[in-house]
């Protein structure tokens, strides 16, 4: 698996965890309009981001992201960084 | 359908059908009693914190400007709007906080945008606790620095994302608030300055729910903990505990005087009417003389924090003048606003939108000018809210 494969793969993950029951979640889909979550559960997932990562997301970049894959750019770019 | 059309047509308010969003209200000739929706009320939602609205000092001045200076200044205060009692409010405002330097605003929203945006920008860092203001994050906006929220009142987390700047993190602004205004909760300012401090960045508190109701003197939360000589930047506005309206920026350390060209939003607004400056200015009086007004208000705040919390309400973490309580749906908080009017008591109804958690709030905010009475009243409805309301 490589690191983006890893990082898509956890981010699932953690959006399953908060999305409803039976929700289809792929790497694509719209985290607000697709998925349903609300701005405080994209806050919760992106803490839960910056404490298994040690990266902190800056907020300027947030709005750009929409989907699992915008968010797995933004983790390799913020990793890459560190 | 042009942009304009489709925005209108697409953008949706809270509580969009009912009758919250046009609510009127209107006082009587003092600050805790009106009429909300043609119901008679004991006011319970207006942030009056020492009820100085009506206190004659504060009309008479009001009232002798505006005969003497005119309705409005006409000009921003780089231009034409610095009149006699502008500039007489900064040094009365710098020396109750024993300031360098105090700027005015016309609100207090702008002081956070204008002062922010003037002090950071595209090679600043800004870090905000995540339950700040509005205002807070629109200056972060504006100002276009890098810009990280930090977890509500905690230090530990804060001291990571510090960590994480490495040598960006003296080119750093922290921002909290002293009374966060949804829950009524204060920051824990003096483990803030020590990690502020650790990393040689800068700290400016917001003290708009704070000033007049916390410390000795009523500067706020920073005088409160003993660390006001730690606080870079202190910002408030005068249309809680002053009475009136407009915000101010203020700072022990630094020449604030040096950025009343860089922060638009005071170079570029109309000055305050002389007449919100003269009220302004008998309010601040008022403050210094009167310590028992705090007194009252915080003996008001924890009868009612009390009483609600032995209805069962689930509320902010600690007593204060905001009682921000907790709801779990906006239908049920919406039935509730309206049976606490029909039993007297206006308070402001929160939606999920501008709550700091999943759930909506009834915002109680209590003032020194609440008799006994009026407090039994205010829990008398909760009470009634919690048995027979919508609530029970």
């Amino acid at each position: 698996m490589t690191k983006r494969e890893n990082y898509a793969a956890r981010l699932k993950e953690l959006v399953n965890q908060l999305a409803e029951e039976g929700t289809h979640v792929d790497v694509d889909s719209d985290l607000v309009d697709d998925v349903g979550l609300s701005s405080i559960e994209i806050m919760e997932l992106v803490e839960q981001l910056e404490d298994t990562y040690d990266i902190s997301f800056p907020l300027n970049d947030l709005a750009e992201i929409r989907t699992i894959n915008d968010m797995v750019k933004e983790l390799e770019r913020l990793v890459e960084k560190q | 359908m042009n942009l304009i059309e489709r925005r209108v047509a697409t953008e949706k308010l809270p509580w969009q059908d009912s009758d919250v969003l046009g609510t009127l209200v209107t006082v009587d000739g003092n600050p805790t009693s009106g009429t909300v929706n043609g119901r008679s009320v004991v006011l319970a939602g207006t942030n009056n914190y020492l009820g100085l609205t009506f206190h004659p000092d504060c009309v008479r001045a009001s009232v002798e400007a505006a005969v003497r200076f005119g309705t409005g200044t006409t000009g921003s205060r780089l231009a034409s709007g610095t009149y006699p009692d502008h500039a007489a409010l900064e040094r009365e405002l710098a020396d109750f906080y024993g300031a360098r330097a105090v700027m005015l605003f016309t609100t207090g929203y702008q002081a956070n945008v204008g002062i922010i945006s003037a002090l950071a920008d595209r090679d600043s860092v800004l870090l905000l606790d995540a339950q700040s203001h509005a205002s807070i994050y629109d200056g972060a906006t504006l100002s276009g620095a890098t810009t990280y929220r930090f977890k509500h009142n905690d230090a530990a987390d804060l001291d990571k994302r510090l960590r994480r700047l490495g040598d960006k993190a003296p080119n750093s602004l922290v921002i909290v608030e002293g009374i966060y205004s949804m829950l009524g909760d204060t920051a824990p300012l003096a483990d803030f300055c020590e990690v502020v401090t650790r990393y040689g960045a800068a700290l400016l508190v917001d003290e708009a729910h704070s000033f007049g109701v916390l410390g000795k003197h009523g500067r706020g939360l920073a005088e409160a903990a003993g660390v006001e000589d730690q606080v870079d930047v202190v910002v408030g506005t005068f249309s809680k505990s002053l009475g009136c309206v407009g915000g101010y920026a203020a700072s022990r350390k630094h020449d604030l005087s040096q950025l009343r060209a860089a922060a638009r939003a005071y170079a570029y607004s109309a000055s305050s009417a002389p007449s919100v400056m003269a009220s302004a200015r008998a309010a601040l009086k008022v403050i210094r003389e009167h310590p028992e007004l705090r007194e009252r208000l915080l003996d008001n705040a924890r009868v009612t924090y009390g009483a609600l919390q032995q209805l069962g309400y689930e509320l902010g973490p600690e007593v204060s003048p905001v009682v921000g309580v907790h709801v779990r749906s906006d239908e049920l908080a919406l039935d509730a606003w309206h049976f606490l009017i029909d039993n007297g008591v206006y308070v402001n109804l929160v939606p999920f939108e501008a709550s700091p958690g999943p759930f909506c709030l009834l915002r109680v905010s209590l003032s020194a000018a609440h008799t006994p009475e009026q407090v039994d009243t205010i829990i008398e409805a909760f009470r009634k809210l919690r048995e027979s309301g919508p609530l029970a």
